[in-house]
């Protein structure tokens, strides 16, 4: 899964992300590139209900990988 | 130095790197532990900002400043999910 932050996010926002990804007992690997920071997301999140999470300030949008045929 | 002795130069280099690798995680896991016994949480986004900031002051390229985050970024992350994996059951 994918969490790509907003442009414009700032530290608190992007660590209250990363926080609620720890609760969810999810790591993950943040890249940080020219303006805008994406976090790639490590775990079982098939059955995770994103909506929460792209409820979240700073955050643009969350990709889930789609399955293998 | 043609490429070969350079890469043999590189080689020893990553050696070095997973050694110390290594070496960092074995101590980011005690750290981990004693979080894990004072009650206090996996993730420190004030430490990792100041390891960041501090990086970045002694660095002295050729590596750019923002590499020099994003290679730190990844030790970190992977540093956090050890601490996390491997205090759970304590």
């Amino acid at each position: 899964m994918l969490v790509i932050m907003k442009k414009q996010a700032d530290d608190a926002e992007l660590q209250a992300v990363k926080q609620y990804l720890i609760d969810q007992d999810f790591d993950f690997h943040q890249s940080t590139g020219a303006n805008r920071i994406i976090i790639g997301v490590i775990g079982e999140t098939r059955h995770f209900d994103s909506s929460e999470l792209r409820a979240l300030p700073g955050v643009l949008e969350v990709f889930k990988i789609p399955e293998d045929q | 130095m043609d490429i070969e002795q350079l890469r043999i130069e590189i080689d020893r280099l990553d050696g070095e790197l997973l050694r110390i690798f290594n070496e960092r995680a074995a101590l980011a896991l005690k750290i981990g532990k004693i979080k894990k016994e004072k009650g206090l949480a996996v993730y420190d986004p004030n430490r990792e900002r100041r390891i960041f900031e501090k990086m970045q002051a002694y660095n002295p390229g050729p590596l750019e400043d923002e590499a020099i985050v994003r290679l730190f970024e990844r030790v970190i992350d992977e540093s956090r999910r050890l601490e996390r994996i491997r205090t759970k059951g304590i």
